[in-house]
């Protein structure tokens, strides 16, 4: 490997050109085949750990009744009892960036959340989504939100433009923070695995002292599978935070 | 804190109330019918063994669910990765280190 960078590389892994249709070109690349991946094993485990809906569940099913239990406590105390609804599209973001994020701590695997597109992506469409439930649900009275509650009215042009530049930022921040962590902590593992390959095989001696800051490497791979679980957690509890001031304004 | 939130929090550890001592002491039994509905028609026996698929049945279902997939899952995926960085870049990079 170059550089700790070339694993976040998006690579063709198959493409078509059809220059008779202009420029014309459909890729596969690792980041498709990965979101596609993620995709199958998320389905496949859901569909597969049912326990054929009998009545006492598996080992497999409670593992999955418990997620979903989880995202449905949250939904319901951040967003609110009746508001469901909002429940499957919850769910769905956190085992996608949940499996993505695992997936991607498996040796010599892409990250799919690792890429500025998909993270960006993700939280801008969130974003402007639910700017476009605010406004259809409360309409003018929507733009309140940049005013807070009892402010002097001198304050207000000051703390509109604050409080807009906060919202905005929102876009950005949500997705910022799932690529940084991600990006940050791969690139740690492949930097410090590359001095690990060098001390291991410089001597038999070298090898049995490395295996202390090997120790220590493994427990920052335990750290990067927490960080992987956290993220997913912190991005939907945010989404949730967000579908929560759209619908209730403050 | 409010009362839904602490009926929420607590709810997982109180029980319903659905026998209490003046039901019970009423007589007759009436005020109990909806409770002996309940449990009669609950499935009784032990656990039936759930049939399936293959794989499904063997590694899945009921009390043979284990953790081998999701072993052989992260095996495979491994070996997917390694492949797919093989034929891009590390085939490229075997005799020359960096």
């Amino acid at each position: 490997m170059f550089s700790p960078l070339d694993q976040f590389e998006t690579i063709s892994l198959f493409s078509l050109a059809a220059p008779i249709l202009g420029n014309f070109n459909i890729a596969l690349t690792n980041l498709g085949f990965y979101c596609f991946l993620v995709f199958v094993i998320i389905f496949g485990f859901h569909v597969i750990s049912n326990n054929n809906l009998a009545l006492v569940p598996s080992h497999y099913s409670i593992a999955l009744e418990s997620f979903f239990a989880s995202i449905a406590n949250m939904v319901r105390s951040q967003i609110g009892e009746n508001k469901e609804i909002y429940l499957p599209f919850v769910y769905s973001l956190f085992l996608f960036i949940l499996v993505s994020n695992l997936v991607s701590n498996v040796p010599y695997n892409f990250a799919v959340t690792s890429s500025a597109i998909v993270c960006l992506g993700l939280s801008v469409t969130i974003f402007l989504s639910v700017t476009i439930l605010a406004l259809t649900k409360h309409g003018i009275k929507f733009f309140s939100f940049f005013v807070p509650s009892g402010c002097p009215l001198a304050l207000v042009p000051l703390l509109v433009l604050i409080e807009l530049i906060s919202y905005f930022a929102r876009s950005v921040s949500l997705g910022l923070r799932l690529f940084a962590n991600i990006v940050a902590g791969h690139t740690l593992l492949a930097i410090l695995s590359s001095f690990l390959i060098k001390l291991f095989s410089t001597s038999i001696l070298v090898f049995f002292v490395t295996l202390i800051p090997f120790a220590l490497f493994t427990a920052i791979i335990g750290l990067e599978i927490a960080v992987s679980f956290i993220q997913a957690f912190v991005f939907s509890l945010l989404v949730c935070s967000y579908i929560k001031d759209a619908e209730y304004l403050h | 804190m409010r009362a839904s939130l602490a009926r929420r929090a607590l709810g997982g550890i109180v029980p319903p109330k659905i026998a209490t001592p003046s039901s019970l002491s009423s007589g007759g039994g009436a005020s109990l019918t909806p409770l002996v509905d309940f449990y009669s028609k609950l499935p009784k026996g032990p656990n039936p063994v759930t049939a399936g698929w293959g794989l499904k049945a063997r590694y899945f279902n009921g009390k043979n669910a284990s953790g081998t997939p999701v072993v052989l899952l992260v095996l495979g995926v491994f070996g997917i990765g390694y492949t797919m960085s093989y034929q891009t870049h590390l085939k490229h990079h075997k005799n020359h280190h960096h």
